[in-house]
């Protein structure tokens, strides 16, 4: 087995774009520290809420190119299907948990800045603005003060729930993108045809058919909503959730993969 | 310990690109895969590398299964027309993964092997010439040290000063630690006194499994005036005739008879592989 080698070659083949990633983050803030003295006074908010909202959609996008590299440099290394396949899952773990970790330091990092620029910088971990009744929403909404908050024991709960959540969240939207990738590797021309011109034209058509239907619209945003509450309502069913649509898209991709050519 | 096939069958939508193949390679021997454009060469190199499902069939590698066996495939390494690396990666880059992924791996070789060719290490793989593509590739498959090396059109774009570099240096390595190479090429000329076993496929079939001498002593070549050559291919298995002016030249099977009263104003010769290959692969 050369799962080991792989899941090395996986997380490289990350490496650069994950440098990337932060080095931006990062770098705005910076750009926001410099403007700071020129932006007129105490009135300037800088707010970071939330930054695996866009740590998911970047990590959906890293998942979407993660496929024919890696599979094709494994099938010239003689490495099986398989092997890349629990490769994969292994590197996706852990770029999720590499991931989830950064997050909360980069949203520790510019809650820190409150120090010395006291009314200018918030920072929030899209757990505590997602889940209420946590530290970061009592900040926002001044029910707590932020010495009581860094010191407390909530706080240090809500930073590891907060990477728990990251975590979850960041599975489900690399292994889509992942899913994604190999299917339009497997795809031929008219398939792919099919799919990135049906997606959009089944939601034109859906929206016509929702307006034409009022009853079935509002019927369709009800169980909608008592889906999402049933499933994301806590941390653990968010959880639960994330790892099911993991576990899912996970099978789909292997199904995908077992019998995919070198292209 | 060999790799051996049976009866591996692909197609490719209405194209029957393998049917029915079994071949052995055995260890420490330099074959020759021959076969026409879409004879199924590079489907059979793919097949056995795993890159490629065959439709019906079994591979095998020194007793095992290898079909999905990183074992059995780590003895194996094919260079492909195609280059699987990533466009962005750095030809030392490309050592480094190799040495990664195959411990036998000779980086210092690699190395060395560059500097012959001229190949920079620094170059990346998207910026290389054709003919610097195959020598990247030729690299990694001389340096990899596998059991196994399969060089699928190892020469295209090559000019003839590395083409000759790179049969000495094959042979070089051959000589102080035999493997199994398998060159699929079409320039047959050039590799006929290299290979040991011929393998000539046709139409996805095998045509010919059998040593290159064996080969060759089963015919011989007659030429001289046509009204001579005509004469004494009476009765002959004659696998084909080239023709120049009144000239003509036979390609036939079998032991050549000099005694023979039609025989007196004859030359006869050995065959020449690529002729025979022309003439067997010929329809």
């Amino acid at each position: 087995m050369k799962i080991k080698p792989s899941i090395r070659y996986q997380l490289h083949d990350q490496r650069l774009s994950f440098l990337v990633y932060y080095g931006v983050m990062v770098g705005m803030i910076l750009l926001n520290l410099l403007f700071l003295p020129f932006a007129g006074g105490s009135d300037l908010r800088i707010t970071s809420g939330g930054i695996t909202a866009v740590t998911s959609i970047f990590f959906f996008i890293v998942g979407l190119c993660s496929f024919k590299d890696p599979f094709l440099l494994g099938l010239q290394h003689g490495i099986s299907r398989r092997s890349q396949f629990l490769a994969r899952l292994a590197s996706m773990g852990i770029g999720c948990a590499f991931l989830a970790l950064a997050d909360e330091i980069y949203t520790l990092l510019v809650a820190l800045l409150k120090i010395p620029f006291p009314n200018s910088f918030f920072a929030f971990s899209l757990y505590e603005m997602v889940y209420g009744g946590s530290t970061g929403t009592k900040l926002s909404l001044g029910l707590m003060d932020e010495a009581t908050a860094a010191t407390s024991h909530t706080a240090l709960m809500t930073i590891l729930l907060s990477i728990v959540f990251s975590f979850f969240v960041l599975l489900v939207f690399n292994s889509f993108g992942y899913l994604v990738t190999t299917l339009n590797y497997r795809l031929g021309k008219t398939g792919k045809i099919i799919l990135w011109c049906g997606w959009p034209a089944l939601l034109m058509a859906s929206g016509v058919l929702f307006d034409a239907n009022p009853r079935l619209e509002s019927a369709l945003a009800a169980f909608m909503v008592n889906l999402a509450r049933l499933c994301f309502s806590t941390l653990p069913r968010m959880c639960l959730t994330c790892l099911l649509l993991t576990a899912l898209f996970s099978a789909l991709t292997w199904l995908l993969m077992r019998r995919a050519n070198a292209k | 310990m060999a790799i051996k096939t049976q009866n591996l069958t692909k197609r490719f939508g209405l194209v029957q690109a393998l049917q029915g193949v079994s071949i052995t390679l055995e260890e420490k021997k330099i074959y020759g895969l021959l076969g026409r454009n879409g004879a199924g060469k590079s489907t059979l190199l793919n097949i056995l590398t795993g890159r490629l499902f065959a439709d019906e069939g079994a591979v095998t590698i020194d007793g095992e299964n290898a079909i999905e066996n990183d074992r059995a495939q780590g003895k194996v390494f094919l260079m492909s027309e195609k280059t699987l690396h990533p466009d962005s990666m750095r030809v030392r880059q490309a050592f480094r993964w190799a040495q990664t992924f195959y411990p036998g791996f000779d980086q210092g070789q690699a190395l060395s092997l560059s500097g012959d060719f001229g190949l920079s290490t620094n170059a990346r793989i998207s910026g290389l010439s054709t003919g610097y593509h195959s020598i990247f590739k030729l690299v990694l498959a001389l340096s990899v040290n596998t059991p196994y090396v399969l060089l699928d059109e190892p020469i295209l774009g090559l000019d003839a000063n590395h083409r000759e570099l790179f049969y000495k240096r094959l042979l070089e390595k051959y000589a102080a630690a035999p493997f199994t190479v398998v060159l699929s090429t079409h320039l047959i000329e050039e590799v006929a006194s290299l290979v040991e076993d011929v393998i000539i496929i046709k139409d996805g079939q095998v045509l010919r499994q059998e040593s290159r001498d064996s080969l060759l002593s089963q015919g011989y070549t007659v030429s001289g005036g046509a009204a001579a050559v005509d004469a004494y291919i009476q009765g002959r298995r004659v696998l084909g005739i080239d023709a120049l002016g009144g000239l003509r030249t036979a390609y036939i099977q079998g032991s050549p008879d000099k005694s023979a009263p039609s025989a007196q104003d004859l030359e006869f010769g050995p065959m020449d592989l690529q002729k025979l290959f022309i003439q067997l692969t010929n329809s």
